[in-house]
């Protein structure tokens, strides 16, 4: 994309302009103050600014009352040119033009629509006018920022991030532009072929494929045919197992039934045996009983008389003995109440009331001292306890000042730790400096290394290509024929020799003279001469052919084989002559055998030179990488340059850098173990520092909670004085306080023994006499009881006799005659008879267990009907066999299914792989960043010999700072004009990735000479690829070739007089650079500051 | 010798094997029917007086015309004689739509000299001095002893019997018994020999009594795990009656069935290695966690076991059961060093997706390993 014209009126200072463009470099130049960031603006709002925006406000000419006017040609690609035209104003209008030659245009759109069409075109991050999130004022992206840059912030897209673009549009362009750039191609393959993969399986949507090619086609179709039949053979196996369980149901059924019928049968028969014999059991028994009762009932009757007799006797004796005892007792009875009555009247009663009160008042008045004695001890100890705090506090105090002289101690011990610590550094720093020189320049030499060897595959390489083309030309030298044409030769001469041998039939001539004669003879070519004598027979025996000449007599020939094979054998030979005579011709060979042996040396001779071929492309392959290396080795100098910079820091006046690394001793290559000593060591020093402070706040407030104490003991101590002053000699109190507590204790003992000794007196004589008394009473009244119950069971006992009595002679008439043993042994017999006929359970109900064993005859009967029926369907429906086609067919279903799932895992791997190569590309793209790192870190070593490292770029295209010495530096650390140099390389370099024009509007005001023509240089070669436009006061800077558009503004632009807001530079929506990178804070979080310190300080020693 | 009969039974023809691909099922039926000439030229070479086949020589009562008719060809190039008997058997019963039945062409076109047995206490002489008496199945599942209905010898019957039925002879509790044979019914019937067919496996069921009940087996297994098949037996009766018949069993099968477990690559290779498995039918299942070198391999033996359409298959048929095949993902995976950076971070993001889904991801791993080497 690229401006073919600018047109502006009204706006911001210019009156009028009109600007024809180029592709490449424009230089567009003019004094101060003609406008060229005007025009930069115009630009601007062309592509950006809705033409009623308030931001569009910066653009109106104050010299003028009419509105601004902008209008913008660009060409997107070739054959698509487009022109913007704008009046910004209140009620402006818009409007964009289409043209494929760009002369004749087309209006597209007009309006808001304008904008919206532009920035879905351009997509540059900037969401079309109506989206969400649209921001106030002239709309900005990092695209924007990138191509428009303004003057008053050259250094503005080291700010900008992707992450504060209103619309991911632009970040899409630049994933799409950065990924074409760093795409891989050996991942391109990979990612080709997975997708080959997941395309057999898989449609474009992620579902199975169905078609014909499909792997799924197949599996599916068989295993839906699979699972019918296992459908349907399982439901016939169900119905099978069905009628199979019912028959065993049934035959189990049978089975019980039988049994059952059988048992209530037999049941049957042995209840009704039973019930007779019961019959006849209960008759024996009911005599055996009744003889029994009779003779038991008199021998009771007899007994009971005999213990009456004797009771009564028993009852009559006791009673006279307890009449006897009253008699005694109700004398003593009346003797005890006159005594107890004496006792409680007399004088000695009223003597002892008298001294129990005055031993009663002796008590109370030793009570009231105990009390008064008690407070007194009190108000003693509590005058004690104020000096026993006094004087812990005094301990307290003097712990304290222990304590801080402890910290303060401690305080210093951190200090000066920190400060050794802080020289440490500052030599492990040397020696990192040191060592990272040292793997530069080992790293340098190792890539010079690599690029001599390099060098010297190449010119193996070559030596070998020259040994192969040599042996080439032998070999094409040599004439051979090639193997086709060889066997088409080897056939020909086959087929000829086997045309003569078919000729070779066989045969013998006998030949008999009738004189003597000399003859010749050509025996298969081969010539003999022969003496023929007379009558004898001679015989000749040829295979082919036979020629005999009798001088002067007769000449014979004899051909083998008819004329047919003779004609094919000269056929043959022809075929075989014309064939081989050519190539024999210009190889010299005279034989098949001979051509062999030379087509076996053509072929030697080509494979060994495809083997030094070879050998050949092996030293190229080493040799290819020539270039990388002779590259590496420039990057590697430029590496040991930066490092021997980075040392050069730490020399002293008139020290070289040799000297300085010969000072330090010994010193480590593992950069690694430096960088985590200095990472440790700093930790160490930064949390040390912090634990020092902290214990310095510690012992300030030490000595505060010292003077504190000291203020709260004087008061305490003023307290005591009045407390000992009102409560007198508290020590002497305190001392004899025990003593005297426990001598009115004792008083108050001996006074209560007294008065218990005298209330224990009167108590016991008139309650002992009160005792006898009672007691007497008690006596007399169980033993009249006694004789009541006597006399009682004497009147009960001889009525009992008389009944008895009584009885004794109809029971006699009854037991007359009865024989007990006959009528148990009849009871016995009938006993045996029963139980000799077996038991039936639980049968109450003869008729109902005859009906019972009638039910289960007829059952039995009819399930063995239903039996023969179900072994008949049975038969019918297959039972084993369908199991066995169930068992084949599940085989079936489950082997499919392995196979199914086999392709699932195939083809879901490969799926999967896909996936996650598309999220490793995706995640490597969106770090767009590393696209850029390259590029740009590589065109800023060249522009400063290579001071700097890598510069780094963030995912979001978010420039973070750049490799100096070793670290990271955010760009606000180094100079303004090395900041704009880096802008302008990322702003150029984003413009290239994108291929679209570049404005840079007096980018570079604060470079030297030096970095102004690599600039130059940079410019020239960029403008081959995209349009630059540059807006310059001064041209000179940019005379590079003859190639470059130069533009005159002062032949362009009309100007109004009057300054412009444009031209003033608008910070206010600037965010201040917090490049700072600050240490991370330890994580030591203790609350005790000394025991960090010296747990600190101990770390360090270890 | 007065008599030599071959007795085979169980050919199942027409069996389908809808496990396998289409290719390796073609090749385990049309071992069966093959297996039927080889049967018939051991008759012959034998000089056998006949050929008894104890039922299930088809697998369905109604077979495709391409399983009958090829065992009507190898009937019809032979102008014999000697007697075939053909009994039905619970897989192929004699029912009205049966290939057994006189209306069907199969039955109609069969040789003089093969015959059916199509009625309960059927009965053939062969020669002059012995008799078959068999009984067909005429369902699937029946619970006669078919055995049962063969005539008893008679008094003065000096000719050599022999029965011919189909069942089972085990009566496992739990275990339905299609068609039972009761113990010792050679020796209640007065017969010499009981040909009795079901059982793919060669057994003499009675080995201690007069006369033998003997299962044949299948002449080609039918499964895994079958063990005593592919034979057929056969039986020579003494002149002298007294004397028990005895009975040979014959190889004619040509296929194997196996079933291998590999736990290591080492036990893989000697699969490979193996140079007897283009007759065999191998399942073979893999539980082992390997390195991706090893995995690799396998997956090549795999291959190189299985063949392909520029490589013969070195097995006959192969079964693989591979979901135990496990990369093993702790190990580090040699990519080469040259790898592109966003190849190695899907080698990472593959590795750490390996900790929960192992197979999918260690064959995603294994895809990748395979076309970063072909790229390399």
């Amino acid at each position: 994309m690229w401006i073919r014209r600018l047109e502006v009126t009204h706006c911001a200072g210019i009156a009028a302009a009109g600007i024809d463009f180029s592709p490449g470099l424009n230089v567009l130049h003019g004094p101060n103050e003609l406008g060229k960031s005007s025009l930069v603006a115009a630009i601007r709002a062309a592509l950006l600014l809705q033409t009623s925006a308030t931001a569009a406000d910066t653009l109106r000419d104050w010299n003028s009352v009419e509105s601004p006017t902008v209008g913008l040609t660009f060409e997107q690609q070739p054959g698509r040119i487009w022109r913007v035209r704008k009046t910004f104003a209140r009620s402006g209008n818009a409007y964009l033009d289409f043209s494929k030659d760009g002369e004749v245009f087309a209006t597209e759109s007009k309006g808001r629509e304008v904008d919206g069409t532009l920035q879905t075109m351009l997509r540059w991050g900037i969401e079309p006018p109506g989206g969400r999130g649209g921001r106030r004022g002239l709309p900005s992206s990092l695209i924007s920022t990138a191509l428009l840059g303004e003057q008053s912030d050259v250094v503005a897209i080291l700010d900008q991030s992707l992450a504060n673009d209103a619309s991911t549009s632009g970040r899409d362009q630049l994933t799409e532009a950065l990924q074409a750039l760093a795409e891989d191609p050996r991942f391109k393959q990979v990612v080709d072929a997975v997708q080959e993969k997941v395309d057999e399986a898989f449609t474009a949507t992620g579902r199975k494929r169905t078609g014909r090619g499909s792997p799924w086609a197949n599996l599916r179709e068989q295993r839906e045919n699979a699972a019918a039949r296992e459908r349907d053979i399982r439901q016939r196996v169900d119905e099978s197992a069905g009628v199979r369980s019912h028959v065993e149901a049934l035959g189990a059924q049978l089975f019980d039934a039988r049994a059952e019928a059988l048992r209530l049968t037999t049941t049957l028969a042995h209840r009704r045996q039973r019930d007779a014999a019961g019959q006849r059991l209960r008759v024996a028994e009911g005599e055996l009983e009744a003889v029994e009762t009779a003779l038991a009932q008199l021998a009771q009757n007899q007994q009971a008389v005999a213990k009456a007799r004797e009771r009564a006797t028993e009852l009559e004796a006791a009673h006279a003995t307890l009449a006897e005892a009253l008699e005694t007792t109700t004398p003593e009875v009346a003797a005890a109440r006159d005594q107890l009555r004496e006792l409680e009247s007399g004088a000695d009663e009223q003597q002892r009331r008298l001294r129990e009160q005055e031993a009663e008042n002796g008590r109370l008045i030793l009570t009231q001292e105990r009390a008064t004695h008690e407070r007194m001890v009190a108000d003693a100890k509590g005058v004690a306890s104020i000096e026993a705090g006094i004087q812990a506090a005094v301990r307290q105090v003097e712990t304290l000042l222990g304590t801080l002289a402890e910290k303060r101690e401690l305080l210093k011990q951190g200090r000066a730790a920190t400060e050794q610590d802080r020289d440490k550094l500052a030599e492990l720093e040397l020696e990192r400096a040191t060592a990272r020189y040292v793997a530069a320049q080992d790293a340098l030499e190792a890539a010079k290394a690599d690029r001599d060897a390099a060098r010297t595959m190449a010119a193996k390489a070559d030596d070998l290509d020259r040994q192969a083309a040599a042996l080439r030309d032998e070999a094409t030298s040599l004439n051979a024929p090639d193997d086709i044409e060889y066997e088409r030769l080897r056939n020909a001469e086959t087929d000829w020799r086997l045309a003569e041998a078919k000729r070779s039939v066989g045969f013998v001539t006998e030949v008999t003279s009738a004189s003597a004669a000399d003859a010749s003879a050509e025996v298969d070519g081969e010539a003999q001469a022969l003496h023929l004598t007379a009558g004898e027979p001679m015989e000749l025996e040829a295979d082919q052919e036979l020629k005999l000449d009798v001088a002067d007599l007769v000449t014979l020939h004899v051909r083998g084989g008819g004329r047919d094979l003779l004609a094919q054998a000269r056929a043959a030979q022809e075929l075989w002559q014309a064939a081989s005579q050519p190539v024999f011709g210009r190889t010299g060979c005279t034989t098949l055998d001979e051509l062999a042996a030379l087509c076996k040396r053509a072929t030697a001779l080509i494979e060994e030179a495809a083997e030094l071929g070879r050998r050949a492309d092996a030293a190229r392959q080493h040799a290819d990488n020539l270039d990388p290396l002779e590259q590496r080795v420039v990057t590697e100098t430029a590496n040991r340059k930066r490092m021997r910079d980075a040392l050069a820091e730490f020399l002293d006046d008139g020290e070289a850098v040799a000297e300085l690394i010969a000072s330090v001793e010994g010193p480590r290559s593992d950069q690694a173990a430096i960088a985590d000593e200095i990472s440790t060591l700093e930790r160490g020093v930064r949390e040390r520092e912090r634990l020092c402070d902290r214990m310095d706040n510690d012992i300030e407030a030490s000595a505060r909670e010292l003077e504190g104490q000291r203020r709260d003991l004087a008061t305490e101590r003023a307290r005591l004085a009045d407390e000992a002053e009102r409560v007198g000699d508290w020590r002497l109190l305190l001392a004899g306080a025990d003593a005297e507590g426990a001598r009115l204790d004792q008083e108050i003992r001996a006074v209560e023994a007294d008065l218990n000794a005298i209330r224990t007196q009167a108590t016991a004589e008139v309650e002992a006499a009160r005792q006898a008394l009672d007691s007497l009473i008690k006596r007399e009244a169980s033993e009249q009881q006694a004789l009541r119950d006597k006399a009682d069971a004497l009147a009960r006992i001889r009525t009992e006799l008389a009944r008895l009595e009584g009885e004794t002679g109809p029971l006699g008439i009854n037991a007359e005659g009865k024989d007990v043993d006959a009528a148990r042994a009849e009871r016995d017999q009938a006993r045996d008879a029963l139980a000799a006929i077996p038991l039936a359970d639980n049968v109450n109900d003869v008729d109902a267990l005859a009906g019972d064993a009638d039910r289960a005859e007829r059952l039995v009967a009819t399930l063995e009907s239903d039996r023969r029926k179900a072994e008949g369907a049975l038969e019918q429906m297959g039972g084993q066999y369908l199991d066995e086609q169930r068992q084949q067919v599940e085989d079936a279903v489950k082997a499919l299914e392995t196979r199914e799932h086999e392709l699932e895992m195939d083809y879901g791997a490969w799926r999967l792989l896909r996936d996650i190569l598309a999220d490793a590309e995706q995640t490597g793209a969106a770090h767009l960043g590393n696209a850029l790192v390259e590029p740009v870190s590589r065109r800023i070593g060249a522009l400063t010999g290579g001071r700097y490292g890598d510069v780094s770029i963030g995912s979001q295209l978010d420039a973070n700072g750049i490799q100096l010495g070793g670290g990271e530096r955010a760009f606000d650390r180094l100079s303004v004009g090395t900041q704009e140099q880096i802008a302008l390389l990322l702003r150029v370099a984003i413009a290239e990735a994108l291929g679209t024009f570049v404005v840079l509007d007096d980018q570079l005001t604060q470079s030297d000479a030096g970095r102004m023509a690599w600039i130059r240089e940079l410019l020239a070669e960029t403008a081959q690829n995209i349009q630059v436009v540059v807006l310059t006061c001064h041209p000179d800077d940019y005379r590079i070739g003859d190639n470059r558009h130069v533009v005159d503004l002062t032949q362009c632009v009309t100007r109004s007089d009057a300054p412009t807001v444009a031209d003033v530079p608008d910070r206010s929506d600037r965010q201040p650079r917090r490049r700072q990178r600050t240490l991370p804070e330890s994580d030591h979080s203790g609350d005790d500051p000394a025991a960090a310190l010296r747990e600190s300080l101990a770390r360090r020693e270890s | 010798m007065a008599l030599t009969v071959l007795h085979t039974a169980d050919w199942h023809l027409g069996r389908r094997f809808p496990g396998f691909d289409r290719d390796q099922e073609l090749r385990l039926t049309r071992a069966r029917l093959d297996v039927v000439g080889r049967i018939l030229d051991l008759a012959e070479s034998r000089n056998v007086d006949a050929v008894l086949c104890a039922g299930d020589l088809f697998d369905q009562p109604t077979p495709p015309e391409e399983w009958w008719g090829g065992v009507l060809r190898e009937f019809e190039r032979r102008d014999w004689q000697r007697p075939v008997v053909l009994l039905p058997g619970n897989h192929d019963p004699l029912t009205p739509n049966s290939l057994y039945h006189a209306a069907h062409p199969f039955r109609a076109r069969l040789p003089g000299y093969v015959h059916v047995v199509d009625a309960k206490g059927w009965e053939l002489s062969v020669g002059e001095n012995a008799v078959v008496f068999a009984t067909p199945c005429t369902s699937h599942a029946g619970q006669t002893d078919l055995a049962a209905s063969l005539p008893q010898r008679e008094h003065g019957d000096d000719r050599i019997r022999v029965g011919l039925v189909h069942g089972q002879t085990f009566d496992i509790e739990g275990h339905q018994t299609n068609f039972p044979i009761a113990r010792g019914t050679a020796a209640d019937r007065g017969l010499d020999y009981l040909a009795i067919g079901d059982t793919h496996t060669f057994r003499d069921v009675e080995p201690g009594a007069a006369a033998p009940t003997v299962y044949p087996g299948a002449p080609e297994a039918t499964n895994f795990g079958e063990r005593g098949t592919g034979n057929v037996a056969l039986v020579f009766f003494p002149l002298d009656r007294r004397r028990r018949a005895i009975v040979q069993p014959e190889t004619v099968g040509s296929w194997t069935w196996r079933e291998e477990t590999c736990t290591s690559i080492s036990a893989l290779r000697a699969v490979r290695a193996d140079p007897d498995l283009r007759r065999t039918v191998l399942r073979l299942t893999l539980d082992m966690e390997v390195p991706m070198s090893e995995y690799d391999e396998a997956e090549r033996i795999l291959d190189e076991l299985a063949g392909s359409m520029a490589a013969t298959p070195r097995v006959g048929v192969l079964d693989v059961h591979r979901q135990g095949l496990r990369l093993a993902t702790g190990a580090p995976i040699e990519f080469d060093t040259a790898l592109p950076d966003v190849l190695k971070v899907t080698v990472e993001q593959l590795r750490l997706r390996a900790e929960t889904e192992p197979e999918l991801a260690g064959r995603a791993l294994h895809h990748l390993y395979r076309l970063a080497r072909d790229t390399a």
